[in-house]
């Protein structure tokens, strides 16, 4: 669970003005709202990766603000977070990558940890990707590595920082049925920034728009698009919300399923 | 821009440098520096910068006695050879050129991989992933950096005197015995060495210091990277050459 209560931040100019956020236990929110509204300050600062001037944040009912750098360290082993230009480390591979926190840990022994990342590759579709280099991926195969490496040490809490930026259609959908997978198979908590707004209403709990630096709104997504409020309207005039979700359950196996005869990747 | 702009500037600077060297310090003392990366750094920065310095330091030695082969045959003081090149290669010639060649060699890359780090966010991921910088990243580098620079120094001592003796064998014709005596006859000693060697450890702090704390700090991408690692190099080059000064004075016992 994350509360977040009065949270000020500026950087030379005021950033976030007062934000309030609650995203409850096992739910799947995602945080919208225009360009340069604090989206991505916002959640650096629920990481634990930023320091408010001001306000309260609180994981699992624990405050991460005002904390001395050890406390705070034990307080993001229970959060995963997947960067915005993702963030692999270059100079391990991709199995280094996601073994990489476990084994700083130092909590499980080598073999557990091997099978915890083959198992992980697998959830995301790229089961035996261990030893490859992580310059040798696709930009969506980076992406997938990254929200695998946020999940691996099954933290609690899981911050996705524009987890389908630059991806095509058919990948971003793989990307949020990929999240609902998350969601269901780790019971973690998720608070989600995306700028694809149709796709991600269509997996998430909850929407919270962020304007200016504050929380405007915050619901299930009906009553956020019932929202009187003229910010909340204009910024979402053109959403389309399909009857129908159009992303598909998530299966690992889609990512590798042969291709149709005539058919190819780029 | 004000005066007393610059000197924010400046003191943000120097406390930059400062922070780095606590948080080395801090991971040493508490032993929870990455031992793993220290390795890797120490076999990266340091062994691979051997041939270079090797290189540097043999061509310096035999310069200082093609500089010095005219006044030594004029005044026939070919036995003070020894002396004259140990003097110069132990206190002076040593340290600095260690030191330049690790700031230009070692220093940018560290400021480069650091910058790169900063700017792709990798950092952040450390954080994110509860994993502490200092530990993993800052210390490793500033202790093989120092390291580099002390061993890296008595190193190029010992290939410079080297240098000087094969040199002036050829040019003056003095035997390496001869040269050997010069530089043990008494007028040389373990203070001469000790002076080098505290001089190489001051450069190593202000090389490690500088260059770690200017990739931290690299922001807008790329051209971030680049300007970072350009004020790095130069700052330290000034800051080798004010510390040299500053020791080689007080060393005079004023």
């Amino acid at each position: 669970m994350i509360e977040v209560e009065r949270v000020y931040k500026s950087f030379g100019e005021p950033v976030l003005r007062g934000v309030n956020l609650r995203v409850g236990r096992g739910r799947l929110v995602g945080l919208v709202g225009p360009p340069a509204s604090g989206k991505s300050v916002l959640l650096r600062i629920i990481a634990g990766l930023l320091e408010p001037e001001a306000g309260s944040v609180r994981v699992d009912g624990e405050e991460m603000v005002g904390l001395n750098y050890q406390q705070r360290g034990r307080l993001q082993g229970r959060i995963g977070m997947a960067f915005q230009n993702i963030a692999l480390f270059d100079h391990l591979s991709v199995g280094e990558n996601l073994a990489f926190p476990l084994r700083r840990q130092k909590a499980l022994p080598e073999a557990e940890i091997n099978g915890r990342v083959s198992a992980e590759l697998a959830a995301v579709g790229l089961a035996g990707f261990e030893e490859r280099a992580v310059q040798g991926l696709s930009g969506g195969q980076k992406r997938r590595v990254g929200i695998a490496r946020a999940a691996i040490t099954r933290p609690p809490v899981l911050l996705y920082d524009e987890p389908a930026a630059g991806l095509d259609p058919v990948s971003t959908s793989r990307m949020f049925a990929l999240l609902v997978d998350q969601k269901k198979r780790l019971k973690s908590t998720l608070l989600v920034v995306s700028s694809d707004l149709d796709r991600l209403f269509e997996v998430t709990d909850e929407v919270a728009v962020l304007h200016n630096g504050r929380v405007l709104c915050q619901g299930p997504l009906g009553s956020v698009l019932s929202s009187q409020l003229p910010p909340v309207r204009e910024f979402l005039a053109d959403v389309r919300v399909p009857a129908v979700s159009s992303v598909p359950p998530y299966d690992p196996d889609s990512e590798r399923a042969p291709l149709p005869p005539g058919a190819f990747l780029l | 821009m004000s005066v007393r702009a610059r000197i924010g500037i400046l003191m943000a600077l120097v406390g930059g440098v400062g922070v780095v060297l606590l948080q080395a310090l801090r991971a040493v003392l508490k032993r929870s520096l990455d031992w793993e990366q220290l390795e890797e750094s120490l076999v990266r920065l340091g062994l691979h910068s051997l041939p270079v310095i090797f290189g540097t330091a043999l061509f310096v030695g035999g310069i200082m006695v093609i500089q010095s082969a005219p006044l030594m045959t004029r005044y026939g003081a070919h036995s003070l050879l020894g002396w004259g090149a140990g003097f110069g290669i132990l206190r002076e010639v040593g340290p600095i050129l260690t030191g330049l060649m690790i700031s230009g060699r070692v220093g940018s890359n560290n400021t480069a991989e650091l910058g790169t780090l900063q700017v792709t966010e990798q950092i952040n991921g450390l954080r994110a992933l509860a994993i502490d910088p200092a530990d993993y990243l800052v210390a490793p580098r500033v202790v093989a950096i120092v390291l580099t620079t002390v061993l890296g120094t008595i190193f190029a001592m010992v290939v410079a005197l080297c240098g000087a003796a094969i040199t002036g064998q050829i040019l003056l014709g003095v035997h390496p015995v001869t040269f050997w005596n010069g530089l043990t006859g008494g007028m040389l000693g373990w203070p001469d060495f000790t002076h080098g060697v505290v001089k190489s450890f001051v450069f190593g702090l202000v090389i490690a210091g500088t260059s770690t704390s200017f990739g931290l700090h690299a922001r807008g991408g790329a051209p971030g990277v680049g300007r970072a690692v350009n004020e790095s190099v130069v700052l330290s080059a000034v800051a080798i050459f004010v510390m040299d000064a500053l020791i080689s004075f007080a060393s005079q016992g004023h």
